[in-house]
């Protein structure tokens, strides 16, 4: 298996009278640009240890106008890393593509990243999520179709010889001629995060990608999610490689399960009950009928509307412990999802700088090596590019 | 002639279009003077909501009031992407009922309803009768912005629709509105899908610019329909200031303003809105 860290890079700093969302409307008033620059120079060190430590990948992704997240450019933080790091994998998890506009502009910052690391680059493409298209003003009504359509632009780019013409419902575009081009060929990997909606699984299996889960829910949501994933990789008339599966998840490790709890818990509850409020508004027609009726299902175990630590550690919301309980769930749980790609959180919520480095230590000394050998492989058994 | 307060039989079915087949009710003396109510957002001719209006125009004219794609089942929201894909799509409900320009309708229409007849009305001069705009959305007046329609929650938006809380939709919008999200996920889909579809539909012509054509103020001189602008005084969604501007721009405009009226006006002042038509449709 292939084992990432993953940095959402938070903004730590909500005052604690303010009780909004932290999504569309969280005032950017209480942005501190001082608090700004310590946090982005100490989570790209993060990201950078992991290098140093020996993981398969880093990832990053996008949103806009939260508190959440304060990635609304993955590419600049992706090209910091493609510089500073030697031997990871960097993975965009991903590009919002509909928000691209031409989204050639995807093509060329992914190929220069990439030719920058030396072919390192993973290529994340999402719909982008619901509180984005109030903060775009691009209508959701029309959002798997543009993401459909930018996809299909950016991989022909990839692919064919330029320049030719791309005239599409949503793009029209007389010269697509991208310079440069991708050192990985025909085109990077291309992963695609998804939280469930049936139109996503059914794109992933079709181009035979591989599908992030995105976390925050009850384990039980991940294990038929990535059920379902499996059912349109054989509807596609294939087997699913655990490569083309990726679990997303807080781990936090310290010496005892009494001293991680002590040390975590309360990030964790900041990053639930101060962050995620407005992250799941589903704008309309985002995501299609059917797939809310399938998604309904979990909608109530959403890490939001937990209220005690019995409940985030039943549902597996977080694998927090020694790093002999941490490695025995997520062996656990890995079986059980049947994924290939490990995708960590190691930092959360307010964790701080030297709570999050040790966590990485310990994961990579004490539990890596074991899910390593308990989990062999770490090639697609076919490569990804090689599919219409 | 009927009088004020008796109602017809109304019928629903599918009726077939260029982009499917789509959901129509109708109801009067198909020989008479035929009305076409255009609804709201939230797809109230889907159900028995406007039964009570459209029964009581139905008293005295050949009442038709068509479903648009994506509302309440109608097919073919695939092949509308804007409000000019609607007005067309209209066109060729009108084409088909013989609603030509020999025989053309009264007009009205609800918020959205109301923006679809304007842009009707402006495009297709000859093809309206006389228009009637009940809280019709479709001009952006600065200084005045439409409140939230969508990601709100129900009871909210019940407060901004309805006068009275009472009022059975209204009721049910509070209770969804009063539940937590794990109570939601118990909620059978099948309350909730019609509201999911109708939001979804609207999206398509009014996410951005949001439930206006930019464009409106310059074309409104062209509408030569007689038009009867109706207003709620108690509408939380649309400013009054929208109807007021509409009744500026459309020569020879009349405004009419309901004053315990809010936004959905045909479901709560079904006998309100029926005499004010009835009056300028005589006029």
């Amino acid at each position: 298996m292939r084992l990432f860290s993953f940095h959402l890079m938070p903004y730590p700093g909500l005052p604690s009278d303010y009780d909004g969302p932290a999504w569309i409307t969280c005032p950017n008033e209480l942005f501190d640009p001082g608090l700004g620059t310590q946090i982005y120079n100490r989570y790209l060190d993060e990201l950078i240890y992991a290098d140093e430590l020996g993981f398969d990948g880093v990832c990053v992704n996008e949103h806009h106008q939260n508190a959440y997240g304060i990635m609304p450019s993955p590419n600049l933080m992706a090209s910091i890393l493609a510089r500073q790091t030697s031997h990871v994998r960097i993975a965009v998890v991903g590009n919002a593509l509909p928000l691209y506009d031409p989204p050639t502009r995807v093509a060329e910052e992914f190929a220069m990243i990439d030719c920058i690391s030396g072919g390192r680059l993973i290529a994340g493409m999402v719909v982008g999520g619901g509180p984005e298209y109030y903060s775009f003003g691009i209508n959701p009504a029309q959002a798997r179709e543009r993401f459909s359509e930018a996809h299909d632009l950016i991989i022909k780019a990839w692919t064919e010889p330029g320049p030719f013409e791309f005239i599409g419902k949503h793009y029209r575009i007389r010269y697509v001629n991208s310079w440069p081009r991708p050192v990985q060929q025909p085109h990077p990997e291309v992963w695609i995060p998804g939280a469930g909606s049936l139109e996503t699984l059914e794109f992933v299996a079709r181009h035979h990608y591989a599908y992030m889960g995105i976390p925050y829910f009850h384990i039980s949501v991940f294990e038929r999610m990535f059920n379902l994933m499996r059912e349109a990789c054989e509807k596609e008339g294939y087997e699913a490689d655990p490569l083309q599966l990726g679990w997303l998840v807080p781990i936090f490790i310290a010496d005892t399960d009494e001293e991680a709890r002590r040390r975590y818990e309360k990030h964790f509850w900041y990053f639930v009950k101060r962050l995620l409020p407005g992250i799941s508004i589903s704008p309309p027609g985002y995501t299609s009928i059917r797939s809310l009726e399938s998604m309904m299902k979990g909608i109530g175990t959403f890490a939001e509307y937990l209220e005690d630590w019995d409940e985030v550690i039943e549902g597996q919301y977080a694998i927090v412990g020694s790093p002999e309980t941490v490695l025995e769930r997520l062996t656990e749980n890995v079986e059980r999802l049947g994924v290939g790609n490990l995708l960590g959180l190691f930092q959360l919520g307010t964790l701080p700088a030297d709570d999050t480095r040790r966590n990485l230590e310990l994961f990579a000394t004490e539990v890596a090596p074991a899910l390593r050998a308990r989990f062999p492989g770490t090639e697609r058994r076919v490569a990804t590019g090689a599919h219409p | 002639m009927s009088a004020i307060g008796s109602s017809t039989e109304l019928v629903t079915e599918r009726f077939p279009t260029a982009v499917g087949a789509v959901q129509l009710t109708r109801g009067g003396d198909p020989s008479r003077i035929p009305v076409v109510y255009l609804h709201s957002s939230g797809g109230e001719t889907g159900s028995n909501e406007v039964a009570e209006y459209l029964g009581h125009l139905a008293a005295d004219h050949a009442v038709y009031a068509p479903m648009l794609p994506g509302f309440a089942g109608s097919e073919g929201l695939d092949q509308i992407d804007d409000i000019e894909d609607a007005v067309y799509h209209t066109l060729d409900v009108f084409d088909r009922l013989g609603l030509g320009a020999n025989n053309p309708p009264h007009v009205a229409g609800m918020s959205l309803g109301g923006w679809l007849a304007a842009e009707l009305a402006w495009r297709h001069p000859e093809r309206v009768r006389s228009l009637t705009l009940i809280n019709a959305v479709g001009l952006y007046v600065p200084g005045s912005p439409m409140s939230e329609l969508f990601g709100r929650k129900f009871d909210e938006l019940a407060a901004e629709v309805f006068a009275d809380q009472t009022h059975p939709v209204a009721a049910g919008m509070n209770l969804l509105g009063s539940l937590g999200p794990k109570d939601i996920a118990a909620v059978p889909f099948e309350m909730v899908r019609p509201f999911l579809e109708s939001m979804a539909a609207a999206a398509k012509l009014g996410w951005n610019p949001y439930f206006h054509n930019p464009k409106m103020p310059r074309r409104l001189g062209r509408v030569t329909a007689p038009t009867l602008v109706i207003v709620g005084r108690k509408d939380g969604l649309v400013p009054n200031a929208v109807g007021e501007e509409y009744a500026r721009l459309i020569a020879g405009a009349r405004l009419e303003y309901v004053d315990e009226g809010s936004h959905m006006l045909t479901l709560e002042h079904p006998q309100v809105v029926t005499r004010l038509m009835n009056d300028h449709f005589g006029g």
